[in-house]
């Protein structure tokens, strides 16, 4: 109810206002009007129509207006007046309970408001956070951008001058970017490529159509990038290049606009590849030739086979292996292929009419790669097969030139590092392989004659290792009283050494093992069959394959010392009849001697009595030497020494010489003399002494007698007789003398081819210088 | 595998054959105009051949000119490049300059340099994958 009346008071309140504006603004209306009116007067528009029409008109529509405003809004006032007493009611109601509901809301708002106020303080310091966020990220924009740039100029240049082909092609093939390497490789100008076709410029033609195949599915949609593959293009110079490339889709959206290719220069590698396809090739062909060789029966048919090889191996499609004969001075050609040997002629070839003694005098490489055009080939193959090149590969062994390797083909061709190194490494071979050939023949042969001087020795040849017999000659088998190799091999020879020989057999075998190499000396053996033989035997050490052995070297002497001692028995039996013949000599001189002195008794004429003894003393001293001869054990020679002396005394004792009144001395080397030479030097010595004593010391007057006897350096006896007596007369000429006793010495000396010189100073001195 | 071997010098062929004999049946011509008859023969016969080895300087037509003949002759029965005939020329010294140039672009498959050894041309074929 209380509501009601508020509401009632309130409408009166505000209709008042409501009225006083209405009016003021009927006032102020009219006087716009006036102003207007006085306005639109100079208005041609509006003259014609009375102004109390308007006036009416405008008055009116405006009262009304003001009455429709003035109604809705009291109308308006009224119903707020009336909600606000309802309002107001509530608001008393709601008042009444206010202090409660009041606490509750400053509760609730303090509450509101530390809430508000800590989200303030989270939305403030994120808001910072954003902030500094934003400036980083700005930053890291400008150095994003930054290090986009330094990619780009860093991608840019390494298109421009990496050592790599880079090509980008577009959908149809054409270039688009070639950069520097590409122009390295391919030795094409950036200029002369771009804007055209990739394919047809630098292919081969079996990589292109590879190629283009691939390009097509790749436009087709049917291939998918990236691929890699390997190639071979051509440089602008026609030389080949090996490419690896990797090749990738260059996209926009997904959808492919071109191709980048990336290609890397590995010429070099595949050259590499191809040195050691090479080297493997080089070797394979040494392999399969040292396989001829291994596999070998006739050395003929190995070079033959040799050459045919290394004619494939090496290209060349004629070829010869020539072996050098230093004796006849030819070359013997064991192998030939892609021609044959002059009808007619042996494999024997003159050295100027053959190209492989052209390396006979270097030892190196001959190389002729335009034959035909040079006169001094104008002979034999090069004419008739039109070769052009050819290559002569000395074989040489130990500095040796054995022979030579000779390949030859129709064309020019280049000869390169490899092929004469494969060339050379096959000539060795063959080298080394005939050098073998020719060691192994004259080893062969050396063998043979060995074999057979061992076989057709007469004397025992015996090898033993071991202790046991392992080598024997047919002598040898003969020597041991055996019928068979057999019997012997695997024996030791020791054991058939006899037991008188044991110690001396093992002395010798002690020093053998001290390495010293023994002479012959005489062993007894029993032979297989009990037979005693002498052999001569020497023992020697050497090495048998590998082995210590011993080589007995052995010959049956038994017959030879059969011989010898028949000889020797022989010899003793002549040398007593020797003595007895010497023996009876001399009694026979001796009783002529005798039968003078005998004969000297019946005459007193001195004369008769000198020549009687004179004569008597000549066969004394002829008796004597072969008294000498028969004492001494030498039959041949007879010591000259004591023969003077007795000879000298006896002369003495003859011519009764008192040895107190003529002395004798004798100076005589104790040397040996032949007796055709000692019985002309007996008669000599006879001849002077004797003269010596008749006259050199007359009237028993004192003397001396020397006799001497003595080799100079040469060799020659020098014989002196010499005296201290009167001297020989004046007048007499000892070359022409009546004295039979001088004419002898003088015929004696010539005898002996000898010189006689007198020296008649203080006495006689005869001095013979006998050769 | 059938081969052609095309050289005018005797004991070059005789080399060749010997070598590829072992891997085929090899037939000879003395110069370009026998070694481009007996390349129609063979495809008359329904026997194409697998490999040519042609020497280059020849008389009558040359190497180079047999060469592009082939090619065309193949071109006209629009053979795939698979089955084209694999074409090694073989070169010496005194052959001109630029001729591995003009060879590819004449169709050769591939060129060897004289001397031709049995292992040289063995690698080639393998590469070529004319044999294992």
């Amino acid at each position: 109810m209380g509501s009601k009346k508020q509401n009632r008071r309130i409408s009166r309140i505000q209709l008042i206002p409501a009225l006083v504006l209405a009016m003021v603004l009927m006032t102020a209306a009219i006087g716009l009007y006036e102003v207007l009116a006085f306005l639109w007067g100079a208005s041609p528009t509006m003259v014609g129509f009375p102004h109390h029409v308007i006036e009416v008109a405008f008055f009116t529509i405006v009262a009304g207006l003001i009455v429709y405003y003035l109604l809705g809004r009291y109308e308006d006032l009224y119903k707020k007046t009336q909600e606000e007493i309802a309002e107001r009611e509530r608001a008393e109601e709601a008042l009444r309970q206010v202090p409660t509901m009041l606490e509750k809301k400053v509760a609730q708002r303090t509450d509101e408001l530390a809430r508000t106020n800590k989200e303030l303080e989270r939305e403030i310091s994120e808001r910072k956070k954003a902030e500094t966020e934003l400036l980083a990220s700005k930053a890291e924009l400008q150095l994003i951008t930054d290090q986009m740039h330094k990619a780009k100029d860093y991608a840019e240049n390494l298109i421009e001058t990496a050592n790599v082909m880079i090509i980008e092609l577009s959908l149809d093939g054409t270039i688009n970017i070639f950069n520097e390497g590409a122009e390295q490789i391919t030795g094409y100008d950036k200029n002369d490529l771009v804007g055209k076709n990739l394919l047809t410029q630098v292919l081969p033609h079996g990589e292109y159509n590879y190629v283009r195949e691939k390009f097509k599915e790749w436009q087709d949609g049917k291939l998918l990038l990236p691929i890699s593959f390997e190639s071979v293009i051509f440089t602008k110079t026609a030389a080949e290049r090996f490419i690896s490339w990797q090749i990738n889709d260059i996209r926009d959206q997904d959808k492919p606009v071109g191709a980048i290719c990336f290609g890397i220069d590995i010429s070099e590698r595949v050259k590499a590849e191809r040195e050691v396809a090479s080297r493997n090739q080089e070797l394979f062909a040494l392999h399969r030739i040292s396989e001829i060789i291994l596999g070998t029966e006739s050395i003929g048919e190995a070079y033959q086979a040799i050459i045919e090889e290394i004619c494939l191996a090496t290209g060349f499609p004629v070829g010869s292996i020539e072996i050098y004969d230093e004796d006849r001075q030819v070359m013997v050609v064991k192998g030939m292929t892609g021609m044959s040997l002059p009808s007619g002629s042996g494999p024997e070839v003159p050295l100027n009419r053959t190209l492989s003694s052209l390396a006979l005098r270097t030892h190196k490489p001959v190389i002729e790669t335009a034959a035909l055009s040079k006169p001094e080939y104008a002979y034999g193959m090069i004419r008739e097969l039109g070769i052009q090149t050819f290559v002569c590969l000395p074989m040489v062994v130990k500095e040796r030139f054995i022979g030579a390797l000779v390949l030859a083909h129709p064309s020019t061709i280049g000869v390169g590092g490899s092929l004469l190194s494969l060339g050379s490494s096959l000539a060795n071979e063959l080298a080394v392989f005939t050098h073998r050939i020719q060691i192994n023949e004259e080893l062969k042969e050396s063998e043979e004659r060995y074999r057979k001087l061992v076989e057709h020795s007469p004397d025992a040849i015996i090898v033993q290792a071991e202790g046991k017999i392992i080598v024997v000659n047919v002598a040898g088998v003969r020597l041991l009283g055996a019928t068979s190799e057999e019997e012997v091999l695997g024996k030791a020879l020791f054991d058939f050494v006899h037991p008188d020989s044991v110690a001396l057999v093992k002395e010798r075998q002690d020093l053998l093992e001290k390495g010293v190499d023994l002479p012959f000396v005489e062993e007894k053996y029993i032979r297989l069959d009990g037979k005693i033989i002498d052999t001569e035997a020497s023992t020697v050490g050497f090495s048998f394959y590998g082995k210590s052995a011993l080589l007995t070297l052995a010959r049956d002497i038994t017959d030879r010392k059969q011989a010898e001692e028949q000889i020797k028995a022989s010899l003793k039996e002549k040398e007593v009849l020797l003595k007895e013949i010497h023996h009876r000599v001399k009694n026979n001189l001796q009783i002529v001697s005798s039968l003078l002195y005998l004969q000297s008794r019946k005459t007193s004429d001195d004369q008769v009595l000198s020549v009687l003894r004179e004569s008597q003393t000549r066969v004394r001293s002829m008796a004597l030497i072969h008294e000498k001869l028969y004492q001494c054990d030498d039959l041949a020679n007879i010591n000259l020494a004591d023969y003077i002396r007795s000879l000298t005394s006896y002369l003495l004792n003859s011519y009764g010489v008192a040895t107190h009144m003529v002395k004798l001395s004798v100076n005589v080397e104790s040397a040996p003399l032949g007796l055709d030479r000692a019985i002309p030097c007996g008669l000599i010595i006879n001849e002077l002494v004797s003269n010596a004593l008749k006259y050199a010391f007359p009237q028993g007057r004192r003397g001396e007698i020397l006799v001497g006897l003595l080799r100079d350096g040469v060799g020659k006896l020098i014989l002196t007789v010499k005296d201290n007596g009167v001297g020989l007369p004046e007048d007499m000429d000892i070359d022409d003398t009546p004295s039979l006793g001088l004419q002898l010495v003088n015929t004696l000396v010539r005898q002996l081819d000898g010189t006689i010189e007198v020296d008649r100073r203080g006495g006689t001195e005869f001095k013979m210088i006998l050769a | 595998m059938r081969v052609l071997i095309v050289d005018d010098d005797f004991i070059s062929r005789r080399l060749l054959q010997k070598i590829l004999s072992a891997h085929g049946e090899c037939d000879i011509a003395v110069d370009g105009a026998e070694a481009i008859k007996a390349f129609e023969l063979a495809w008359g016969e329904g026997k194409p051949y697998d490999l040519i080895c042609m020497d280059i300087v020849m008389p009558n037509i040359d190497g180079q000119q047999a060469l592009r003949t082939i090619r065309e002759l193949e071109g006209e029965r629009s053979i795939h490049y698979a089955h084209e005939v694999k074409v090694i020329m073989t070169t010496s010294l005194t052959d001109p300059e630029s001729v591995a140039d003009a060879l590819y672009k004449g169709g050769a498959t591939a060129y060897l340099v004289k001397p031709i050894s049995r292992s040289s041309l063995v690698n080639e074929l393998q590469k070529l994958g004319l044999i294992e």
